[in-house]
C-alpha cells in the first residue's frame, strides 16, 4: 500500500478515531486504527468493539491500494506534529513508513487481518434527518443520561420513532429531557425503539460539519448505524428497558411562568455561586411581581437574584431546584423564550422552549 | 410474737451489713477517718486480703481519753453537730456509724495519742473492742495520731465471711480503693503493704497531677492531658441550703489520650470534694467527650475532681457514700463534658510513629536483641537505625540486622497498607509498649503537665507530655499519595502520614453532623422522577414505617410500595453526589437495626441512631483506600483537617494520621 495524503484531513480523521480507540486495551490491535487505501479514497476505521466507525477522505492519492493496522496514538502524534502539507504513507509488511520533506518515520503495526470487522452502513435507511436537526436533538438530551446503570437502561438515550414522529429522550432519574421532531423522510411507517450510548451520539455530533447534510439512520437488531456523507458510525445499543417516560411527565400544571432564557441562565449561575455540597438547592420564588432566586451555603453566605417574568399565571409558589439541572436545560434550550410550569413545591416542574423541547426536573427539599 | 428492742450488737451488725460489706470498705472508712483527722501520712497494712488484719495508722489529731470510748459507739462523731450541718458536709465521714459497725463484726483495737493545740498529749490510750465486749482504757505508748487494727473481720458473721473472695481479689479491691483515696489527697503520704510487702508508697507531693501520675503509672505521664475549669459565679442560681451564695463549681482533671484507652471503665476516677464516687451521668459525659475518638469498646483513662459547694451535692444518699446526688446533675454533666472536650480540641491528637528502638536502648542491648524487639513491634521497624548505626559504630553491630537495612519506606508503607484498621491500633500499642519497656521513662518534676505545654526543647522526647504538640499545624507543602491509600506530607514537627479514607470519613461526618444535628434541619434531598424500588421482604416493610421520622431527618422519603417492596421517593443530594446507592444504603441500615446494632425507639435512642447513620453515610461517602486523588483533591482534603473538629480520629476512633517526628528521624539516621 502506498499513498500521498493531505495531512490536515488525516489528522482530523485520526483525532475523531482517538475518541474510540483509547489506547488502554490489553489487546494491542485494539489500540490501532485500520487504514484502508481504496482506489480513490482513504478510509480510517476505528473501534472499541462497541462503537465502530469508518471515516473516509478523498484527499488522498492512492498509488497502491492496501490495508494496515497502526497504533492510533503514535500515528496521530506523528501526523499532528509534522509540518508538511502532505505525507507519504507506505507499508512494508506490518510496518509503515511515513515520509515528509525532512522526515522519515517507521512505525511497527499489526496484521490488519486481526482487526475486528466494523459493519458499514448497508441497505436502506429507516429514516433520514438533517444534521442540523439531529445535532440539536442530541444536544438537548444526551447530557441528561445517567452515568451509571440502574434497574432501567437509562445510561443511554432513547430514540423512539412512530411513523414520521421521532422523539429522543434521556433521564437520570432526577430530570428528563425530551425533544421531538417530525421527519420528512421515513421509509418505514412502523415504529422503532433504540437506546443509544451517549458516547456514540457525541461522536456523531463531532462528525457533523454541514447542518444541511442528510444523515441516514438505520436500526438493526442490536445495532444503530449512522451514515454521514462518506463516513459512518455504528454502535451496539444499550440493553434493557427504558422507563415509561410518558408517565413521569406531569400534566395539568396550574402555575406557568414565561421568561427569557438568558436572564434565567445568568441568574441561576449567580445563585449557584452560594451553594455547596451540603446545601445545593436554589430556591425559586415565583410571584406575579417576578421570580426571586435565593441560595444559602451554611457558613459561607447567601445570595438573592431577581429575574423579571414576562407573564405569570397561577398562585405564587416556592420550589427548590438543583441549579445544575436547570442550567443544563437552559443551555440546551435553543429558543429565547422559555416557560416553566409548576404545581407544588414537592412536585416536578417542567421547562419548555418552542414546541419541541420539554424538560422535567424534580425539586430538592429546602 | 412480742416486739423487742434489738440488742445493740445486732443493731450495729445490721448497720455493718450496709456500710462494711468487704475489707475494702473497712479500709475506706478508716482511711477517711484518718484524712478527716488531718493526717499528713497514712500507713495501711493488710494481711490475707484484710481477712486477718487491716491496720491503718496516721499522724492525725488523735483522740483524747474522753473521746476514745465514744469512738466505738454508734452515731458518735466529732464531725457533725446539727442537722443543718448535714446539708453542708465538708468532711469525708459524718454519720458516726463506721467505727461502731466495723467493731461489731471484728476484733478491733483503737489506739490514739491526741494532739492538743499543736502539742502531742503526754500519753496515748488504747481500747480493745471484740464484738460487744470492750476492754477498759489502757495507756499506750505510741506516736501522736491514731492506729486502728481490725482483726478477724466478720468472725461473728459467718455468712458474710463465707462470701469473701480469695485474699488476692480482696486486696485488689483494697488497693483500688486506697489508690482512689490517695489520688484526691496529694498532700498526704500514703503507704500500703500486703502480708508485709510494700505495694504502694506515695510520698506527699504538692500537686494533684503528681499524685495522680504516681498512682496511674509514670509511663502514662505523656499521654495525660491536664485540664481545669472554673465556672464563673452566677447571680441567678446557686443558692445553697443555708442561704449563703454558693461557691461556683470547679473541675480539674487528667484526660487520657485515645491511644491509652482501656477496655473497661476501671481507669476512670471521679471525685467530688475529695470523695471517690461513681456517677452514671458523669461517666456518660466521659464517653460523650470522646465520641468519635475511641472505638465503641474502649473507655478513656480519666481523672476528674469536682469541687462543689457542699450545699450543691447530697452525699448522704448511699450507705458507703459511693454515690452522691447533685442538685443540678445536667449542669455537672455539661461542666465535665465541656472541660474535657475543650482540652481535647486544643490538642493535636496525632500519634507519633516510632521507627525502630530508641538509640539508648539498643546501645545497651547490642545487635542481637534488636531483631527480638523487631519481632515484637512487628513490621514497624524500618531498621535504618541498625544500618546507619552499624556504619558509624565501625562494626560494633557486625551483622546485627542483616537484610533489614534497605527495606526502607517501601516495606513500611506496604506493611501498613496491608494491615486492617484494627490491627493498626494494636500494633501501634505494641510500639508504645515496647517503648515503655525500653526504659524510656518519662521524668517528672514539680511543674504540672501544663507547663510542658509551653514546649521547651527537651532531649527526652518521650518524657514530654503529648500536649506539647498542641501547636497549630502549618499548611503542608509537599503532598504525595502512596498506594492510592495514604497521603504523606509534612508539618513543622516531621512527616505526617494520613489515612485518606479515615480522614475523609471524619470530614464527611462532621459536615453531616453539623448539617443534621447543628441546624436541626433534614439533609437536603432530591426527589426522584420514578421511585427507586427496593425489595426488602415483608417482615421489614413495617420496620421502614417505624423508621420514618429518622429517615425524614436524613432526607430519605421511603414508603411501602407493595407487600415486600419499598419505594424511595427522595434521597439526600449529598449521597447522590458521592455515588452512594439508595438501595445499598437502606438495606445496610435495616441490617443494622435487625442485628440490634441500632435502636430506634425513644428520643436519645434516635439521637444515637442518627449518629450511627451519619457515620454510615460518612463512611460510604468518603473516598476509599485505592481511590486515586488529584493533587487538588489531596490538598483540599488535608486543608480540611484544620476546619474540622477531632480531625485526628475517624468517627470509629481510629487515628487518621500518624507522625514521624524529625527527632525520630534524626535518631534513626544517627544525626543526634
Amino acid at each position: 500500500m502506498k499513498l500521498v495524503c493531505d495531512r490536515g484531513a488525516l489528522a482530523e480523521a485520526l483525532g475523531t478515531a482517538r475518541m474510540v480507540v483509547t489506547g488502554r486495551s490489553p489487546k494491542p490491535v485494539l489500540n490501532c486504527v485500520k487504514l484502508v487505501a481504496e482506489k480513490d479514497r482513504l478510509v480510517v476505521t476505528a473501534t472499541d468493539l462497541e462503537i465502530g466507525m469508518h471515516l473516509s477522505t478523498s484527499k488522498a492519492d492512492i498509488t497502491e491500494p492496501g490495508t494496515m493496522a497502526i497504533p492510533a496514538d503514535k500515528l496521530l502524534q506523528i501526523v499532528r506534529e509534522s509540518t508538511d502539507p502532505t505525507l507519504t504513507i507506505e507499508s512494508e509488511q506490518e510496518a509503515v513508513h511515513i515520509r515528509g520533506q525532512d522526515s522519515h518515520f517507521k512505525v511497527h503495526g499489526y496484521s490488519p487481518a486481526d482487526y475486528p470487522a466494523v459493519p458499514a452502513f448497508s441497505g436502506s435507511a429507516d429514516f433520514v434527518i438533517p444534521a442540523g436537526t439531529l445535532g440539536r436533538m442530541i444536544e438537548q438530551t444526551y447530557f441528561a443520561a445517567a452515568r451509571e446503570n440502574s434497574r432501567y437502561a437509562i445510561n443511554g438515550v432513547l430514540f423512539e420513532r412512530e411513523g414520521p414522529k421521532l422523539a429522543i429522550v434521556a433521564t437520570d432519574g432526577h430530570r428528563l429531557a425530551l425533544t421531538r421532531t417530525v421527519l420528512e423522510v421515513a421509509q418505514d411507517p412502523g415504529s422503532q425503539k433504540s437506546i443509544v450510548p451517549p458516547k456514540t451520539l457525541q461522536l456523531v455530533l463531532n462528525l457533523m460539519k454541514d447542518p444541511e447534510l442528510e444523515i441516514k439512520v438505520r436500526i438493526a437488531e442490536n445495532q444503530i448505524l449512522f451514515q454521514l456523507g462518506e463516513s459512518s458510525v455504528c454502535s451496539t445499543m444499550v440493553e434493557g428497558n427504558f422507563p415509561p417516560y410518558r408517565d413521569v411527565i406531569p400534566k395539568e400544571l396550574d402555575r406557568k411562568a414565561h421568561l427569557l432564557r438568558d436572564a434565567l441562565l445568568s441568574a441561576v449561575k449567580r445563585a449557584a455561586l452560594l451553594t455547596n455540597e451540603e446545601s445545593k438547592g436554589v430556591r425559586f420564588s415565583f410571584t406575579e411581581e417576578g421570580l426571586v432566586l435565593s441560595s444559602r451555603a451554611p457558613e459561607m453566605g447567601e445570595a438573592e437574584i431577581k429575574v423579571p417574568l414576562s407573564r405569570f399565571e397561577g398562585e405564587p409558589i416556592d420550589i427548590g431546584f438543583n441549579p445544575g439541572y436547570v442550567l443544563d436545560a437552559l443551555k440546551a434550550a435553543h429558543d429565547e423564550h422559555i416557560t416553566i410550569e409548576l404545581r407544588a413545591s414537592g412536585k416536578p416542574g417542567i421547562l419548555r422552549t418552542g414546541p419541541d423541547f420539554l424538560y422535567v426536573v424534580m425539586p430538592v427539599s429546602l | 410474737m412480742a416486739i423487742r428492742i434489738l440488742p445493740k450488737l445486732v443493731v450495729n451488725q445490721i448497720a455493718a451489713g450496709e456500710v462494711v460489706d468487704r475489707p475494702a470498705s473497712v479500709v475506706k472508712e478508716l482511711v477517711e477517718n484518718s484524712l478527716d483527722a488531718g493526717a499528713g501520712r497514712v500507713d495501711v497494712a493488710i494481711e490475707e486480703g484484710g481477712r486477718q488484719l487491716i491496720r491503718v495508722a496516721d499522724d492525725g489529731s488523735g483522740m483524747s481519753p474522753d473521746d476514745l470510748p465514744l469512738a466505738a459507739e454508734p452515731h458518735a462523731t466529732s464531725k457533725l453537730e446539727s442537722s443543718e450541718q448535714l446539708a453542708r458536709i465538708a468532711t469525708l465521714g459524718f454519720r458516726g456509724e463506721a467505727v461502731a459497725s466495723i467493731a461489731s463484726v471484728s476484733r478491733m483495737l483503737i489506739a490514739s495519742r491526741a494532739v492538743i493545740d499543736g502539742k502531742p498529749a503526754a500519753e496515748g490510750y488504747q481500747l480493745q473492742v471484740d464484738g460487744d465486749q470492750r476492754s477498759d482504757l489502757r495507756p499506750w505508748a505510741g506516736n501522736p495520731g491514731t492506729v486502728v487494727e481490725v482483726r478477724d473481720l466478720f468472725f461473728n458473721t459467718p455468712a458474710r465471711r463465707k462470701f469473701l473472695r480469695a485474699p488476692s481479689t480482696e486486696f485488689g479491691q483494697i488497693a483500688d480503693m486506697f489508690a482512689r483515696l490517695a489520688m484526691a489527697h496529694p498532700q498526704v503520704g500514703f503507704t500500703l503493704s500486703h502480708n508485709g510487702r510494700a505495694t504502694a508508697n506515695w510520698p506527699r507531693v504538692t500537686s494533684l497531677t503528681q499524685r495522680c501520675i504516681a498512682v496511674l503509672g509514670e509511663e502514662l505521664a505523656d499521654a495525660l492531658l491536664e485540664f481545669e475549669h472554673d465556672q464563673p459565679p452566677r447571680l441567678d442560681a446557686g443558692q445553697s441550703a443555708s442561704g449563703a451564695a454558693a461557691r461556683p463549681p470547679r473541675v480539674w482533671g487528667l484526660a487520657g489520650l485515645p491511644r491509652i484507652a482501656r477496655a473497661s471503665a476501671k481507669f476512670q476516677y471521679l471525685f467530688v470534694n475529695g470523695r471517690p464516687i461513681r456517677d452514671r451521668g458523669i461517666s456518660h459525659a466521659f464517653r460523650e467527650a470522646y465520641r468519635g475518638l475511641l472505638a465503641a469498646d474502649r473507655q478513656p483513662v480519666m481523672v476528674v475532681m469536682l469541687e462543689l459547694d457542699p450545699g450543691q451535692v447530697d452525699v448522704n444518699v448511699h450507705p458507703t457514700k459511693a454515690e452522691v446526688r447533685f442538685r443540678d446533675p445536667s449542669a455537672m454533666h455539661g461542666l465535665v463534658l465541656g472541660a474535657i472536650r475543650r482540652r481535647l480540641l486544643l490538642t493535636d491528637l496525632t500519634p507519633d510513629a516510632r521507627v525502630g528502638l530508641p538509640q539508648d536502648k539498643w546501645e545497651n542491648l547490642g545487635g542481637t536483641s534488636i531483631s527480638a524487639e523487631d519481632g515484637q513491634v512487628e513490621g514497624w521497624t524500618v531498621d535504618g537505625a541498625g544500618a546507619a548505626r552499624g556504619g558509624s559504630a565501625s562494626g560494633l553491630e557486625g551483622s546485627g540486622s542483616p537484610g533489614h537495612a534497605g527495606r526502607g519506606e517501601g516495606s513500611f508503607v506496604d506493611r501498613f497498607r496491608r494491615m486492617s484498621p484494627s490491627q493498626q491500633r494494636f500494633v501501634y500499642e505494641d510500639v508504645r509498649k515496647a517503648l515503655a519497656e525500653s526504659g524510656h521513662k518519662p521524668e517528672m518534676d514539680d511543674s504540672p503537665l501544663l507547663d510542658h505545654a509551653e514546649g521547651e526543647q527537651s532531649d527526652e522526647t518521650a518524657a514530654k507530655p503529648a500536649v506539647e504538640s498542641a501547636a497549630p499545624v502549618a499548611r503542608p507543602v509537599p503532598i504525595l499519595q502512596v498506594h492510592k491509600s495514604y497521603i504523606v506530607t509534612q508539618d513543622e514537627q516531621g512527616i505526617v502520614i494520613v489515612d485518606q479514607h479515615a480522614l475523609h470519613e471524619r470530614v464527611m461526618f462532621e459536615e453531616l453532623s453539623r448539617r443534621v444535628l447543628g441546624e436541626g434541619r433534614p439533609l437536603e434531598s432530591q426527589r426522584l422522577l420514578m421511585p427507586e424500588l427496593i425489595k426488602i421482604g415483608a417482615r421489614r416493610v413495617g420496620l421502614v414505617e417505624e423508621l420514618s421520622p429518622l429517615l425524614q431527618r436524613l432526607g430519605i422519603d421511603a414508603a411501602p410500595m407493595g407487600p415486600d417492596t419499598i419505594g424511595i421517593h427522595a434521597f439526600p443530594t449529598f449521597l447522590f453526589d458521592r455515588h452512594v446507592s439508595a438501595e445499598e444504603f437502606v438495606l445496610g441500615l435495616l441490617d443494622q437495626i435487625e442485628e440490634g446494632r441500632l435502636e430506634v425507639g425513644g428520643q436519645t435512642a434516635q439521637e444515637a441512631a442518627l449518629h450511627r447513620v451519619l457515620d454510615m453515610m460518612a463512611c460510604k461517602a468518603a473516598v476509599k483506600a485505592g481511590d486515586r486523588l488529584s493533587e487538588e483533591e489531596l490538598a483540599a482534603l488535608l486543608a480540611k483537617r484544620q476546619e474540622v473538629e477531632r480531625a485526628s480520629n475517624c468517627p470509629h476512633g481510629r487515628p487518621t494520621q500518624i507522625r514521624l517526628s524529625l527527632k525520630e528521624l534524626e535518631k534513626q539516621f544517627g544525626r543526634t
